[in-house]
């Protein structure tokens, strides 16, 4: 005799951890977006989408000669909210895990898997640090006042 | 690289990839007396790079005198040296490579890290090399944490899990993960997390497994002077763990294209085999040797 309801269970449980894992980086990410806005006067705003990207990446580079492919992926991007024209510049791509953790922020030659809101925080905070970051958002701040 | 045209009439081209922890200059310090230390090393590799024709060659617990040191001995040569010292949480990367530029070339370097509960680890750098016949490799170079803080454990699962994370498209990926993993090929880390497996035909047909060569190579070796690449000497039943390993993608198991030579996996060098057993001097780990083939038809 068998039954399923172990694995309903533990699916259930999984789905609930992951469901309450996304809101908890959904708030992390609006309130970087609030900070973002309201240091730069409500000029710039940040935003996550998705990119798809027709360059070789490692993968097929790595698989000879299939040349490139499009490959999906999620950027943090910072968006200049008023002017003449609309700028976007990505801050770091971002990549979900299985349960909403571990967050994968790429930056600057380094990719870094954050496991918890502590992790992912500090992780922003190194990324905004950062000169890469400061000139995008200087930028865009420019760019707004067009 | 080397290249040769064999009996069946082929082009074969070799590729020598090697690690070594040096134990010169542990999280990139340099030791009181790292002087004396470093000009053995620096000799220890000379001889291993002209002797074994190495390509590529990982080194751990370097410093950036250190890496002054050895370019000051290859000025002259075609092995040049790229470091990473990156900064990550308190502690930093300490290691480097030393690579043949006339047969491969660094394209790319990322650092890759994992972080929780506010504490950032090391998962490992990330490099894209291309060789002389154009073919792309990632080869991966990690120092996971030390076994004397048993929260290691877990974290070194956590680093193995990321490390595969970051391997885009496994099953078509020319990947070579090398260095001191704190971890016997058998532990959770590489074995169940990284699934670095011993089963040749398993990870043929299971791409997303890595082969793991130096499973074979637990036990006592043929000159009886080690069994496993760390010396330690409070050792409760060995004095000898197998820590430092190189670690392949299964498409180098296809005999399509580069392939791995499994007698070329190797532990040690006598000459340095005699420094680990020399307990005036600081080093402790053997290093460890692979080699790729690519036949051209």
């Amino acid at each position: 005799m068998f039954n399923f309801e172990s694995a309903l269970k533990t699916g259930l449980a999984s789905a609930v951890e992951e469901a309450n894992n996304l809101e908890e980086i959904e708030t992390v990410l609006e309130t970087l977006k609030a900070n973002i806005e309201s240091f730069t006067s409500n000029c710039v705003s940040s935003k996550l989408i998705e990119q798809t990207n027709q360059e070789i990446d490692f993968s097929t580079a790595l698989s000879s000669l299939q040349g490139p492919r499009e490959v999906k992926y999620k950027s943090l991007m910072a968006l200049n909210k008023t002017g003449k024209n609309q700028y976007y510049k990505e801050l770091c791509e971002w990549d979900y895990g299985s349960r909403g953790y571990p967050v994968t922020l790429d930056y600057s030659n380094k990719s870094i898997a954050c496991a918890d809101k502590e992790s992912l925080i500090n992780a922003l905070q190194d990324l905004l640090m950062r000169p890469e970051s400061g000139k995008k958002i200087k930028f865009l701040m420019e760019k707004a006042q067009e | 690289m080397e290249s040769s045209i064999a009996g069946d009439g082929n082009l074969h081209e070799s590729l020598s990839f090697a690690w070594w922890n040096t134990s010169l200059s542990p999280r990139g310090i340099d030791r009181v007396d790292n002087k004396e230390n470093q000009a053995i090393a620096g000799e220890a590799i000379a001889l291993m790079l002209l002797e074994k024709k190495i390509d590529f060659l990982g080194l751990g617990e370097v410093s950036p005198s250190d890496i002054e040191y050895f370019n000051s001995l290859l000025l002259h040569s075609s092995y040049k040296i790229r470091e990473c010292f990156e900064k990550v949480g308190k502690g930093k990367f300490s290691q480097a490579y030393i690579y043949n530029a006339n047969n491969v070339r660094i394209l790319e370097q990322k650092v890759l890290e994992y972080s929780i509960l506010g504490r950032n680890y090391r998962v490992g750098d990330s490099l894209i090399i291309s060789t002389k016949c154009g073919s792309l490799i990632n080869v991966i170079v990690s120092h996971w944490p030390s076994k004397l803080h048993s929260e290691n454990d877990k974290v070194r699962n956590h680093l193995a899990s990321t490390l595969r994370n970051k391997v885009h498209n496994l099953s078509e990926a020319n990947v070579v993960i090398m260095g001191d993993f704190n971890a016997e090929p058998f532990e959770e880390s590489l074995s169940e997390y990284l699934l670095a497996s011993r089963d040749k035909p398993k990870v043929r047909k299971k791409k997303e497994l890595f082969y793991n060569p130096f499973w074979s190579k637990l036990g006592m070796s043929e000159c009886q002077g080690y069994c496993g690449s760390y010396f330690f000497k409070s050792g409760m039943s060995s004095n000898w763990l197998l820590f430092d390993q190189i670690i392949v993608s299964s498409n180098f198991l296809n005999d399509k294209g580069w392939s791995l030579i499994n007698e070329k996996s190797l532990i040690g060098t006598e000459d340095i085999l005699k420094l680990v057993k020399n307990t005036k001097l600081h080093f402790d780990h053997l290093p460890v040797f692979t080699q790729l083939e690519k036949v051209n038809v």
